[in-house]
């Protein structure tokens, strides 16, 4: 696929990006920036996030697409690689929505990181990959700033999903606010790193997002699709034990490692491991780093 | 020609004719006025030290007319040859005079290659045996070992245990410092602290000088105590676990989670050393040149190298004598190794086998050595460089720089350690709030219960159950085996793995009392003390 040139001024230029007080002369892109007239949420997050804020953001991007909206992101590993699938997602299951826009810090043929190669692919494909700098530009750290800003920019609400306290994504959510847009974020445990970022996004007065029609309400489009997620009316209970339910507890407020536990609870590894053994053949828990945390299955459970 | 050198000792007098020399003004030399005859042999008995372990030599010491000079041949190293000058100026300073003859030592068997300053005294005694000053029966029956300083003195050396321990048939003499040292394996070694308080013993009678400060018995003081450690479960588990099975430990945690803290305390629950390896112990740390204030090594050592560490110094070698390196200096004990990602993969991976087998082999041109190195392994490591990929999202490294670094912890040495346990930072908070943990004592006797487990299954400790008497000697119920096959299945779990479980499980039913088949629990918990530190990788892709 070859890319296209285009330059300001042009028809197909976004006119948002007159905004920034230095507009790229031209855009690179790979596929078809149109989007429709879509309405353009970002979805932005740490690349080094949590299962569960990958999952949310995958939602997000699911959701939003569904309710008829294109979602930018720049398809970095965590957070915006998850939202871009999940935007993928939507597309195989509702023909017609509209397709990812993606923002690069790189050539828009430099794939990185380099195992988003496929993801690259499809975005290209069904959406477009968009960047200001020139096939073969290496992704140099200083380009993911620039690039921040023109996701700033192109979209009317930004979502900030997980960052730690410094993140990258926070210079996005600044930026976003000096152009006067919307900034979204989602809460998070007060004890895990990635989270500080967005707790503090909501301490200093963003609105939370707790669910799709959060950002829909944002956009003054409540109401006019229903969320995707399936929201039950009644949490399951835990068919597990007393001490797994401590567990769960705990574990709901965010991953812990066993050590951790052990130390919160006062109990013997003896009797965690028991209790950690019955929540994974529930399928409620699982290990995925070093730490233990809660599947789907059991973040929908009342512990 | 009465020459005999099946001897150790002898003084033989050959040609009768003698020289006069004139007599001297003022004091009398404590050398004798009239010159031996045209040549004289004295013969001593010494030993030189290879690697941890003492080899007889025989000083013999030529005087005999012709032009003044000193010799010293029998392949001896720098230090050997240096040797005539100590000596020369020890005798001159302790007022014998010195002969103006010709003197040639010659140290047997003259094929091994000689290291180190041990031959001075028996040089010097040599001398003085073959100048008459001291009667040659005096040392006869005896062996000499010690440096000598300028002023006489008689300096402490490396390995006077295992080179007392060569020389066990001779009484053996050696530099005062040393000899509570030397008694640990033979009761009659004698020390004096100068060459004249020597000669004042072999020649006019005076009893041996005492050693001033007989070595009090290793009263088995235990260092650090684990009671200083709050919460941490997990880790405490997995050090008892690690003691009572002699099982190698791998601490994985963000810094300051108090991993070299855990480390230090593992000595302290484990239990005294046997005799023989008390004594192994003791002689490598005397060939190393270490003190030996407490006399015999009855509580296990600890060494813990510094990362910079060069393969020799941890593997043991070096040019002159093959020292034992750390490795074997924490025979019977603990080999801690702090930051085991930033040593060499060079000295990782020597560490492989010798960590197999218990015995370090080292091989030079010159001579080859086995050194004993029975260790117990802990490591502590940070999950990435930055430390803190333990928690989700802490970690601050590129997905390249962690996989850099987990790289080196990966393979067949993280294979080797059975125990590996995630340690996390304890808040604040719970550093006041929590309890003083269990005492080291209390772990202790735990521990000794569960090693007489093992001593009745035949080992010493659990970890060296044979893969073979698996089965019989640590069975699996029913549960526990279906837990199993799920893992080797899933391909969490490798066929050397599943044996590792099996060994720590059997170790944490030993520690509660539990004999049979092992239950579900025993197996799960050892899965979890278990952990891959190179599990955080996949989270970021």
């Amino acid at each position: 696929m070859r890319s296209v040139l285009v330059r300001r001024g042009s028809g197909s230029y976004p006119a948002e990006l007159e905004h920034l007080t230095d507009p790229p002369s031209c855009l690179y892109v790979l596929g078809d920036l149109v989007c429709g007239d879509a309405r353009r949420v970002a979805i932005v997050g740490t690349r080094r996030a949590s299962r569960v804020g990958r999952e949310f953001a995958a939602e997000l991007g699911f959701g939003l697409a569904r309710a008829g909206l294109c979602v930018v992101s720049g398809l970095a590993r965590g957070i915006d690689g998850a939202a871009h699938r999940g935007v993928l997602d939507a597309r195989r299951s509702v023909p017609g929505v509209p397709g990812p826009l993606a923002v690069v810090g790189s050539g828009v043929d430099v794939v990185y990181p380099a195992e988003h190669r496929e993801l690259w692919e499809s975005v290209a494909a069904t959406g477009a990959v968009v960047s200001e700098f020139g096939p073969g530009t290496p992704p140099l750290p200083h380009h993911f700033p620039a690039r921040n800003r023109l996701i700033a920019a192109l979209a009317e609400v930004v979502v900030v999903v997980e960052s730690a306290e410094r993140g990258g994504s926070l210079v996005t959510a600044r930026l976003a606010l000096d152009l006067g847009r919307t900034v979204l974020a989602v809460p998070g445990s007060v004890r895990t790193p990635v989270n500080r970022g967005t707790n503090v996004l909501l301490r200093d007065g963003a609105s939370p997002v707790l669910d799709v029609s959060d950002v829909l309400g944002a956009l003054g489009i409540a109401g006019l699709a229903s969320p995707a997620g399936p929201t039950p009316a009644r949490r399951p209970q835990c068919p597990a034990g007393a001490l797994a339910r401590r567990v769960g507890e705990l574990l709901a407020a965010g991953p812990a490692s066993p050590e951790a536990l052990a130390d919160q609870l006062s109990v013997h590894p003896l009797a965690l491991t028991g209790a950690i053994e019955e929540l994974a053949q529930l399928g409620l828990v699982e290990q995925p780093g070093l730490w233990w945390e809660l599947t789907p299955a059991g973040a929908a459970v009342d512990w | 020609m009465g020459l005999s050198f099946s001897q150790p000792v002898t003084v033989d007098r050959w040609h009768t004719r003698r020289l006069t020399v004139p007599v001297i003004e003022g004091p009398q030399p404590a050398f004798p006025r009239e010159l031996p005859e045209v040549a004289v042999l004295a013969m001593i008995a010494a030993a030189t030290l290879l690697g941890a372990v003492g080899r007889p030599v025989t000083v013999e010491v030529h005087v005999s007319s012709g032009l003044p000079g000193f010799t010293v041949v029998g392949l001896p190293d720098e230090a050997c040859r240096e040797a005539r000058d100590r000596v020369r100026a020890a005798l001159l300073s302790s007022g014998f005079a010195w002969p103006m003859q010709r003197i040639t030592v010659n140290l047997a068997p003259s094929g091994q290659r000689k290291g180190g300053s041990v031959l001075d005294l028996p040089i010097a005694v040599g001398l003085l045996a073959a100048t008459g000053v001291v009667p040659a029966e005096s040392v006869t029956g005896r062996a000499f070992l010690g440096e000598l300083g300028l002023d006489g003195s008689l300096r402490r050396v490396p390995g006077i245990v295992p080179m007392v321990a060569a020389r066990r048939d001779d009484r053996c003499v050696v530099p005062l410092d040393c000899v509570s040292e030397g008694r640990l394996v033979a009761p009659d070694v004698e020390g004096a602290s100068c060459l004249g308080e020597l000669v004042g013993v072999l020649r006019d009678g005076m009893p041996w000088p005492e050693p001033a400060h007989p070595s009090p018995p290793d009263a088995g003081e235990r260092p650090a105590d684990l009671a200083d450690v709050r919460g941490q479960a997990f880790a405490r588990l997995a050090l008892e676990v690690a003691a009572a099975g002699a099982h190698h430990l791998l601490l994985v945690g963000p810094p300051g989670a108090g991993k070299t803290m855990l480390a230090h305390r593992l000595v302290g629950v484990l239990p005294d050393l046997d005799a023989e390896t008390a004594l192994e112990a003791t002689i490598l740390r005397s060939a190393a040149g270490l003190p030996l204030a407490r006399g015999l090594l009855r509580r296990p050592p600890m060494r813990a190298p510094h990362h910079s560490a060069s393969l020799v110094s941890l593997i043991g070698g070096g040019t002159a004598a093959l020292r034992p390196g750390e490795l074997s200096l924490a025979h019977g004990g603990v080999l801690f190794l702090d930051e085991l990602a930033e040593f060499p993969p060079s000295v990782l991976d020597a560490l492989r086998q010798p960590l197999e087998e218990g015995v370090v082999r080292v091989t030079r041109a010159r001579a080859s050595v086995v050194f004993p190195a029975a260790v117990l392994v802990v490591a502590a490591t940070n999950p990435c460089p930055c430390g803190h990929a333990t928690s989700p999202g802490g970690c601050r490294c590129t997905a390249t720089e962690r996989q850099r670094y987990v790289r080196r912890l990966s393979g067949p040495l993280l294979d080797r350690f059975d125990v590996r346990v995630v340690v996390h930072r304890p808040p604040e908070d719970d550093l006041l709030a929590l309890e003083p943990g269990e005492s080291s004592t209390s772990v202790a006797a735990r521990v000794a219960a569960a090693r007489e487990r093992a001593h009745r299954r035949g080992v010493v400790a659990n970890a060296q159950l044979p893969g073979s008497r698996l089965d019989e000697l640590a069975p699996l119920s029913d549960p526990a085996r279906e837990r199993l096959r799920e893992e080797l299945r899933a391909g969490t779990l490798s066929g050397r793995g599943l044996h590792r479980v099996r060994r720590v499980a059997r170790t944490l039913a030993d520690l509660a009392g539990e004999d049979g088949p092992l239950a579900l629990s025993w197996v799960a918990l050892a899965l979890q003390l278990r952990q891959d530190p190179a599990r955080h990788l996949q989270v970021a892709a």
